[in-house]
């Protein structure tokens, strides 16, 4: 097995607000192989986007790294000085929005917005890393790619845009590709070409890709790896074949339920999990699930789960993951 | 949760420089209300004997060259300034407002001749409409007023329109037509308070503008009309008697400029409060 | 046979966005498409869906459906009385209610929930059912606490604000309500929550919905029956369990193969669809899918298929759909 790429180590993240420090991220372990894709997926609250933030070191202002680190290039990369973190981004580590508008400028042309990306890559001319762009632009599936440098994002539609997107970010061959929510804005024919392409893109690129959606659907068609995410925590993480054919975490069963698409026959009532997300100003002092959890004992309450082993590289934080 | 209008007063107190404009306002808007109690002597007294008087304890700004006492004049003179401005802006913002959402969601006919109008009235100078009409009614406050007023409507409705047409395509809008609600309604229920904010904003930054404009065109002896006490008239007394007492001009000034940064910071702050998803972002 | 809600025929035309010096020419300004020879019809207590990609007019119908655009052609009834003019609509908005997209952008802004809750009783002159409670029973009764009367809606979260609107909708006890995309934007477990709410009141007070949305997945589990439209065209129709079992339309098994499997050992290599839907503005000749349809021959490009009924309950604009019938009864139609 390669080593990994990326790794975040214990990592929690909290925001300043009115009532207290919300406790976003909470002891976060995680790790990115290189030809490996992983997903992140949970649902509003999780987490997820934070951690996201954190791989690609753009956390909001008002948030504080209280523990752990994210591991790249053998040093913690979000304690490195802010000119760093800037080369790194881009260069090393690339993100894909879901909203593709948000990674163009948009009285700029896509042209000159590609050619601008590649300011670090040096003894390459303007026409020549012109031509780097047409060639990426091509490679994501863009029939016209000559023309569509010429355009502005706006000209574009929300398949292309997206598109676009994944080339700017693919143009300097990053370690890390994260994408978070890259097909949340498209409708279903779109998703699905999307889904294809990135699928495609990964067999000739040896990077590490990290999704982040609280679409199942995504990352089954894409993931080799899942880390589940509730209240802050990664409660379930395993092969997505594990993890969707034999969850072990009551959250991860619940949620795999709920989703419709897994639903063969029709249901009148479709299942939910009833119950809110805690407070995460005062997270509770035993599992963070343990309020809405079907199988709940006494000791969930009062104890924190830690990770229990259930197979080869699957493990979830449940003290009743093994039965 | 906290109800909105909290909402508003907390992120206003929030910013210093908020705070101090409405300081300012306050003082300004305290001494027009009460000038005749905080006046120390009458602002129309006159005493030759002791004109151009320099600042003293019994005159803490000095005197004019008629001797009346200066501070007592431009206490009283904030009562002119602010009645002007604030009836002037008033009146002209309602105007606006009701003119804009009109030409804004009524029919587009009815949009094509406001707009017409308000191109007509903006292409005309300024000045030069202003003193066209003091020519025809004389100077006056009253003539001063109506010469604001009609100069501001264009401006207040093109901008209430701009607003209420970035709104009337928008979900809310199209629900409520769905529900049947009529147009009267979706004016002044769901259109109004959301464009009013904005314009407060601009009405409370253009209130010194207006102070100005009162003391420039009394200063050209075509707005207020001596012994009135105005900013204006105190600066063109104190321009005319310069070689005696230079003190004067900087002593009619300092109100003025205090008037106008008051408004402006005040202006300035309550842009940002009043925007409620503005502060939800800074909370979250 | 009429219908709770009948579409006959409807066509809708708008003026193109020209620019500049096009639009000062007489009689050039191209006009684009939205809805071409539309027929659709709600039964009494019926969910029905109704799907496509974006720009395919689905929303568009639905604001003809509540008079908020004006059609071209065609007509509307609703309850069996055609819908001609204003006055007409007023009573339609009574009977039917419309749920945006984005629940949050449905509620002004400026104004306490619990406000807009009762304005449709306000504005079409209905006494408020339970007084000064109206609307903390109305916020139960969708599931809510009745505090959430006192905020504005940007203090609401994804899931409350849809069950506002929910509550707004059902206000003045409408027969139909029409919702856009019911759960876009929702995570999964809240949107099975707001469909078993819509569910639950359906069977509670025999509400018809129509549900418009590009998410199978909600169509499959809780509609009746399924309308595929394509670029303002009906492409197929049909009961929903059948339509998934046999879709005969390939733009609806494309569909249906497009949706991202919670499987991996489901994963399909291949792609469904190809391309982009096409601009109205440059609607293809003949059978508008014919440029991305994977069975596509000659004729599809010269000539506009019929719409085909396959079975009495069934239909089909797919010149090949009863070969495709065949096809798929003789043999393979598993999943």
């Amino acid at each position: 097995m390669s080593e990994a790429l990326l790794k975040v180590d214990d990592l929690s993240i909290s925001y300043a607000s009115e009532e207290g420090p919300v406790q976003a991220l909470r002891h976060a372990t995680l790790e990115a192989r290189a030809g490996e894709a992983i997903g992140i997926v949970g649902e509003s609250g999780c987490g997820k986007s934070t951690l996201a933030s954190a791989l690609i070191t753009l956390l909001a202002g008002n948030a504080r790294v209280t523990s752990g680190s994210v591991q790249f290039g053998g040093r913690d990369i979000l304690s490195v000085s802010e000119e760093e973190k800037r080369k790194l981004r881009g260069r090393h580590i690339a993100m894909i929005f879901q909203d593709p508008m948000t990674s163009f400028n948009p009285v700029l042309t896509i042209g000159e917005q590609l050619v601008d990306f590649q300011d670090q890559r040096e003894g390459l001319s303007k026409p020549e890393k012109r031509q780097q762009a047409a060639l990426m632009l091509k490679r994501v599936g863009i029939s016209d790619p000559v023309r569509c440098l010429d355009r502005h994002v706006h000209e574009l539609s929300g398949g292309m845009r997206q598109r676009a997107a994944i080339a700017a970010a693919l143009l300097m061959a990053p370690q890390v590709l994260v994408a978070d929510e890259p097909t949340t804005a498209l409708d279903v024919t779109m998703e699905a070409q999307i889904i294809h392409l990135l699928r495609e893109l990964r067999r000739d690129y040896n990077g590490a890709v990290v999704i982040v959606t609280h679409h199942l659907g995504v990352v089954g068609e894409l993931c080799d790896r899942v880390y589940v995410m509730y209240a802050g925590e990664v409660v379930e993480e395993g092969s997505t074949d594990d993890v969707y054919h034999n969850p072990r975490h009551p959250y991860t069963q619940a949620l795999i339920a709920c989703d419709p698409a897994n639903l063969h026959e029709q249901t009148p009532v479709l299942p939910t999990i009833p119950g809110r997300l805690p407070d995460l100003v005062n997270p509770p002092r035993g599992c963070s699930f343990a309020a809405r959890c079907p199988r709940v004992h006494e000791r969930c309450r009062s104890e924190g789960p830690d990770y229990v082993e259930v197979g080869p590289r699957h493990r979830a934080r449940c003290h009743e993951a093994r039965s | 949760m906290a109800s909105g209008r909290r909402n508003v007063w907390r992120a206003l107190a929030a910013e210093p420089l908020g705070v101090m404009g409405g300081a300012i306002v306050l003082t300004f808007v305290v001494m027009a209300l009460f000038a005749p109690w905080l006046a120390p002597h009458d602002p129309f007294k006159i005493d030759v004997m002791h004109k151009f008087a320099s600042p003293s304890l019994a005159h803490w700004a000095g005197t004019d060259q008629l001797g009346r006492d200066l501070l007592s004049r431009i206490i009283y003179g904030a009562r002119t300034a602010l009645g002007v401005a604030i009836t002037a802006t008033g009146i002209a913002g309602l105007a606006g407002i009701l003119l804009g959402l009109v030409a804004g969601y009524g029919p587009r006919w009815l949009d094509s001749l406001l707009i017409l109008c308000f191109d007509s009235m903006t292409s005309l100078p300024m000045i030069m409409f202003a003193l066209a009409v003091i020519t025809v009614l004389g100077p006056s406050t009253a003539t001063l007023i109506l010469v604001i007023i009609l100069v501001s409507i264009p401006g207040y409705a093109r901008f209430i329109r701009a607003q209420t047409l970035s709104l009337v395509r928008s979900d809310f809008i199209l629900a409520e037509q769905a529900m049947n609600a009529s147009t009267a309604r979706i004016i002044l229920l769901h259109l109004l308070p959301n464009v009013a904010g904005q314009l407060l904003v601009v009405l409370s930054m253009d209130v010194p503008v207006v102070i100005m404009l009162e003391a420039g065109l009394s200063y050209l002896s075509l707005g207020v009309k001596p012994p009135t006490p105005s900013w204006g008239n105190i600066l063109y007394d104190g321009y005319v008697s310069l070689r005696q007492s230079p003190g004067m001009v900087i002593i009619a000034g300092i109100p003025l400029i205090l008037a106008t940064l008051g408004f402006t910071f005040l202006g300035e702050a309550l842009r940002d409060a009043l925007d409620p998803r503005l502060q939800m972002r800074t909370l979250t | 046979m009429s219908g709770l809600y009948d579409v006959d025929n409807v066509s809708l035309d708008l003026a193109a966005p020209s620019a500049g010096l096009q639009r000062l020419l007489p009689g050039s300004a191209p006009r684009m498409t939205i809805l071409s020879s539309l027929s659709l019809s709600i039964g009494h207590g019926e969910m029905l869906g109704l799907v496509g990609e974006s720009g395919s007019g689905k929303s568009t119908l639905a604001r003809a459906m509540m008079g908020l655009v004006d059609i071209t052609d065609g007509k509307l009834s609703f309850e069996g009385r055609p819908l001609k003019g204003r006055a007409d609509f007023v009573k339609v908005r009574q009977g039917a209610a419309l749920m945006f997209q984005d629940a949050v952008a449905s509620l002004s802004p400026r104004r306490k929930v619990a406000a807009q809750l009762i304005e449709p009783f306000q504005i079409n002159g209905v006494p408020l059912p339970d007084g000064n409670r109206a609307p903390a029973v109305m916020l139960e009764r969708v599931g809510l606490s009745s505090s959430l009367g006192q905020r504005y809606p940007h203090e609401l979260s994804g899931g409350q604000a849809r069950r506002v609107s929910v509550a707004r909708a059902l206000a003045l006890k409408p027969k139909l309500v029409i919702a856009d995309e019911p759960t876009a934007g929702l995570d999964v477990s809240v949107q099975a929550e707001i469909l078993n709410l819509m569910t639950g009141l359906r069977s509670d007070m025999g509400l018809s919905f129509l549900i418009i949305t590009h998410n199978l997945a909600v169509v499959r589990h809780v509609t009746d029956r399924v309308a595929v439209l394509y670029l303002g065209r009906m492409a197929e129709w049909g009961p929903t369990r059948e339509v998934f079992a046999r879709p005969y339309h390939p733009y609806t098994r494309s569909l249906i193969a497009a949706e991202p499997q919670a499987d991996p050992r489901k994963r399909r290599p291949d792609l469904a669809l190809k391309g982009e839907i096409p601009s109205v503005l440059a609607r293809p000749s003949g059978c508008e899918f014919h440029t991305r349809c994977p069975i596509a021959r000659p004729r599809c490009a010269v000539e506009e298929p019929e719409s085909n009924m396959i079975t009495p309950d069934r239909m089909v604009r797919c010149h090949f759909a009863e070969e495709t019938r065949i096809e798929t009864q003789g043999g393979n139609h598993g999943t």
